[in-house]
């Protein structure tokens, strides 16, 4: 039966199905452009050794203020996980587990000053040193959309339906890791990560989106510098 | 993104059916699809919350501590009608117990749940929890991207005899982002979650700090040190 079904000549709106298909494949495979800029500050060095570990922390703040997305923070650590040999990445909410109660909103440290005052807590500096943590790294920032323009207008009738129009919107991306040294308790240094891209989406019976990955392609940058930071290299610079 | 539908194009298209309205076999096949959608549109948001707290990593206070976790604890629900959002209920279930436990393994060097107090517990006072309020925040009210939520607990200081002592109302918050979650029930859960937390982290911190709980410490530590002068007086004898 198969074969008898696929010598049957295609009907005219199974060449459409098959047309739409195809476009919206090649829509997948469109991105937009994307610019980017990458900042580091080193203030002392660094290195890392096996069983050694680190963790990517968001910024956490009190009622309404904006915070890193969840989204992000796990990019950046699976990149640094998959990128690294040697380096082991605790995933945050096990690492928030592990230190309870030190770590949360109200209760993590705000300056790097203040981490010697936290590693003197006999049984937080005992766990931290049981999970091998050497460098603490803060993220900060979020992707906002800075502008939209364009409207699409799709109708339904009995006959089929479709969209017919043109939207356009920019994304913009700022993120910034500061490092701190567990071993002294000081900033290592800042990672900045900027990146900025407009989307597009034509619609012509469907929409294609033309997508600028502007949070993931700023993900990506912050970790490759980020782990070039910590192994002391400048090959990612 | 903001995709608009012109509303006049349906109703061109409408009008060109011989018959001026929608086929017998399409209505028939949107009908559940409009259930669907008029059903989320007024439905109650149910966050049911589960929990796996961790134990506070500090150094347990040298007490043996009952912790009285009442019935109207456990099945604590809030309930709230937003006009134009619809209808909340967020239950706590098991979360107050689970809370207390992993707490009281962290902050006392012995502890026990109970409901009531009884005669035969042999603890050194009582710590007596209750939820005074709770609130929460949807992002289409703040015109933020947060769930929000407030709990207030009272924690209630009792002695040896199941008397009063002294009380700490202590706020606790948690929020959480809608885009990390696929709905309201799912971030509203999260975000009741992290207030729990953060009850337990400033409760551990704080504790022993605080002139709400200063008095009954001191109580406790008088009565610890009378039972163990009495305890060593009796070995004497012996």
């Amino acid at each position: 039966m198969k074969t008898i079904a696929s010598l049957r000549p295609m009907s005219f709106n199974q060449r459409i199905l098959q047309g739409m298909g195809a476009i919206s494949l090649a829509a997948m495979l469109l991105s937009g452009c994307v610019n980017s800029t990458l900042q580091e500050v080193r203030e002392r060095e660094t290195g890392i050794v096996a069983g050694q570990s680190v963790v990517i922390i968001g910024k956490s703040s009190r009622p309404s203020a904006a915070e890193t997305e969840l989204e992000f923070i796990n990019c950046v650590a699976d990149d640094l996980a998959r990128g690294g040999e040697e380096l082991a990445v605790i995933p945050v909410e096990q690492f928030r587990d592990l230190t309870f109660p030190w770590f949360e909103p109200r209760t993590a440290p705000d300056k790097a000053s203040q981490l010697s005052a936290l590693l003197a807590q006999p049984k937080l500096a005992a766990q931290l040193e049981a999970v091998g943590l050497r460098y603490l790294v803060w993220v900060d920032g979020r992707t906002n959309r800075t502008s939209s323009a364009g409207s699409i207008g799709c109708s339904v009738g009995p006959g089929g339906g479709g969209c017919f129009g043109f939207l356009t919107w920019d994304d913009d991306a700022s993120y910034e890791a500061t490092i701190w040294d567990t071993e002294d308790g000081q900033t290592a240094g800042r990672i900045s990560s900027d990146a900025a891209g407009t989307s597009y989406m034509p619609a012509f019976v469907i929409p294609i989106p033309i997508v600028a990955r502007v949070q993931n392609n700023a993900c990506k940058s912050l970790s490759k510098q980020l782990l070039s930071f910590l192994a002391n290299s400048d090959d990612a610079t | 993104m903001k995709l608009s539908q012109r509303p006049d194009s349906s109703n061109h298209e409408l009008a060109c059916l011989p018959s001026g309205r929608l086929p017998r076999h399409l209505l028939r096949s949107l009908l559940p699809l409009l259930v669907v959608m008029l059903a989320s549109g007024c439905g109650t948001v149910q966050v049911q919350l589960q929990s796996d707290f961790p134990v506070p990593l500090v150094e347990p206070l040298p007490l043996s501590v009952g912790i009285l976790v009442p019935e109207e604890l456990l099945g604590f629900t809030h309930s709230e009608e937003i006009p134009g959002l619809g209808d909340y209920a967020i239950g706590l279930g098991q979360v107050p117990a689970d809370l207390l436990q992993r707490m009281g393994t962290g902050v006392f060097r012995q502890h026990q749940l109970q409901q009531a107090v009884t005669a035969e517990d042999a603890v050194d006072g009582y710590l007596l929890t209750s939820i005074e309020e709770v609130q929460f925040a949807l992002p289409k009210q703040t015109r933020s991207d947060y769930y929000e939520v407030w709990i207030r607990f009272r924690f209630e200081f009792l002695d040896q005899n199941g008397a009063s002592v002294s009380q700490w109302l202590l706020s606790s918050y948690g929020k959480a982002n809608k885009g990390d979650y696929r709905g309201a029930e799912g971030a509203l859960q999260a975000a009741a979650l992290l207030a729990c937390r953060d009850v337990m982290a400033s409760f551990s911190l704080n504790l022993a700090s605080h002139p709400s709980a200063q008095q009954w410490l001191a109580n406790m530590a008088t009565t610890q040190s009378a039972a163990d002068t009495a305890d060593a007086a009796q070995e004497n004898a012996q």
